[in-house]
């Protein structure tokens, strides 16, 4: 059986790590199958040139490679040109059985194009839905997926460390720019504009993590190495831990991309993270100081916390971006100003970073109405504001941010 | 102007013309009024301003009688001007800078409740924005 796996990329030469986890997993079980994995980016997604544009590359390349299934992982930047290609794959070769996934995609999706959706974690219901194609179980049995005959339960791993190392099941070149180390999955915070928010909150254990890195190290060449953990520094022992073994493996220049819960940040964080052999790169999210706004979006807040925190890495000099969020519930341009003068006033950053909220699929924010209804996109119109504010703030900030050139 | 230098036009609204935005790179730009009879101007160039990625601010204009959150004083000095006896009972006096004669003022007496917890909270910092 031949699966191909198709993701997209934003960022230029980036290991495709959800793809990967679907495969190692699936491999301990259906070490007779051939996975192939291949990443897009989308530099020509709109060329007129067949040959230039990506959607019609892609469509190509699936048609010529005759897999029996394949499959995309759907992001907020793929999600909509997934399903474009899913209906010309199926029009062209309707043997093809398509399989969308990943944190886009809403019941919804499925059409007479879309054979098969697996919602929320991959891993088991990808591997279930190919013993269901080989014929070994029923597919009532494959959770987590959508089809034409129903719609299954869902379920999770338990125990994380039962995926094996995707970089080891890797086949293709071994030098990326940026590669990307999971240390957990979900969280225990509830932003409702979050998609972590949903999922149990769960670790890879230590030991895991120490084999993994390793191997990462001693097999592969990268410059940036980003820690996908929605709240690294909630546990100062586990994060200390984890970048010994990152410091205990480097090899070359490295740099550290990694986010912090600004509230969290004490002198124990500050004393883990400094003086590495590594460049750190934090992100914090602030997103508003205003009180109704956080109460909307069901988000902790803890102000002194967050001056504090931001105190001490001004002290510390440890490179950060914090960032704000504009849009959300509640929210209008008086209520913006003070978030940017909370920054401006609390933190050395030079310039503040504000980003347009985007409504997520499977978030729970129905007073936003977004740009495009069917898919992840920018709010256009909230309770407070409309898409004439938002730009509005857009300016005043680039103005604001002017003043440090 | 050196290429790292913040390019700011301070000009009259009667002396502004929209091609300056064709051949310059305008960082900052302060449309300067005396009466209220600019205002006009003003909210035509409005949406070409915005579309031409300038966010404009006004120097001179009441809090009473334009976009607030355009007013150049709203970010910046405080207090400023004689007042009018018709702006005694204004919300927003100790901000606004008004003194001149030619604008038909009236009190805002039921400002935004946010815009007044800004204008509360906000410190020195606030003159390095504008």
């Amino acid at each position: 059986m031949k699966v191909l796996m198709i993701g997209f990329n934003v960022q230029k030469d980036v290991f495709p790590l959800g793809l990967s986890y679907l495969k190692s997993f699936s491999l301990k079980k259906h070490a007779d199958v051939e996975f192939k994995i291949k990443e897009f980016g989308f530099g020509n997604r709109f060329h007129y040139d067949a040959n230039r544009s990506i959607e019609l590359k892609v469509i190509n390349y699936i048609l010529l490679y005759k897999p029996e299934l394949v499959v995309f992982s759907s992001y907020v930047w793929s999600g909509e040109v997934v399903k474009k290609i899913c209906r010309a794959v199926k029009i062209c070769n309707p043997k093809i059985k398509t399989l969308i996934g990943g944190v886009e995609v809403v019941k919804e999706d499925l059409n007479e194009f879309i054979d098969y959706i697996i919602t929320g974690e991959g891993e088991l219901a990808f591997s279930n839905l190919i013993s269901y194609l080989k014929k070994e179980i029923p597919i009532n049995k494959v959770n987590n997926l959508i089809h034409s005959t129903g719609e299954n339960k869902n379920k999770n791993i338990n125990n994380l460390d039962d995926i094996p190392n995707p970089y080891e099941t890797w086949e293709g070149k071994k030098e990326f720019e940026a590669v990307r180390i999971e240390t957990a999955r979900g969280c225990n915070f509830g932003c409702k504009y979050c998609h972590y928010a949903k999922k149990d909150f769960r670790e890879f254990s230590i030991g895991y993590l120490k084999k993994s890195i390793k191997y990462l190290f001693d097999n592969f060449n990268f410059r940036n190495l980003t820690i996908l953990d929605a709240h690294f520094n909630i546990d100062k022992k586990r994060m200390k831990k984890i970048l010994d073994i990152i410091e205990s493996n480097i090899k070359g220049k490295l740099r550290v991309n990694f986010e912090l819960k600004p509230e969290l940040i004490d002198k124990e964080v500050i004393s883990v993270i400094s003086k590495r052999k590594f460049k750190i790169s934090c992100e914090l999210g602030l997103q508003t100081i205003d009180k109704n706004v956080i109460d909307a979006c069901n988000r902790p807040f803890a102000i002194e916390k967050v001056k504090n925190g931001l105190k001490l890495l001004d002290e510390s000099k440890i490179n950060y971006k914090i960032d704000l969020m504009y849009g959300l519930p509640e929210d209008n341009f008086y209520k913006f100003l003070r978030s940017l003068n909370f920054l401006t006033t609390y933190s050395s950053q030079k310039t503040v970073p504000a980003h347009h909220f985007m409504v997520l699929n499977n978030t729970d924010f129905s007073k936003c109405v977004r740009y495009d209804p069917n898919n992840s996109s920018k709010v256009i119109k909230t309770d407070t504001q409309d898409c004439t504010d938002f730009y509005k703030i857009q300016m005043f900030l680039n103005m604001i941010n002017k003043r440090n050139i | 102007m050196k290429k790292n230098e913040l390019n700011v036009l301070s000009v009259d609204i009667d002396n502004f013309d929209l091609k300056v935005l064709e051949n310059k790179r305008i960082d900052k730009l302060v449309l300067e009024f005396k009466e209220e009879t600019q205002i006009e101007k003003f909210n035509k160039i409005y949406p070409e301003l915005l579309l031409n990625k300038i966010y404009p601010l006004t120097k001179g204009i009441p809090f009473c009688k334009g976009k607030i959150e355009h007013c150049v004083e709203l970010f910046s000095s405080t207090g400023l001007g004689n007042k009018k006896k018709e702006c005694n009972s204004c919300q927003l006096k100790k901000y606004c800078n008004y003194n001149l004669e030619d604008f038909d003022i009236k009190s805002i007496r039921n400002a935004p409740k946010d815009l007044l917890k800004f204008l509360e909270e906000r410190n020195e910092s606030l003159n390095d924005w504008i």
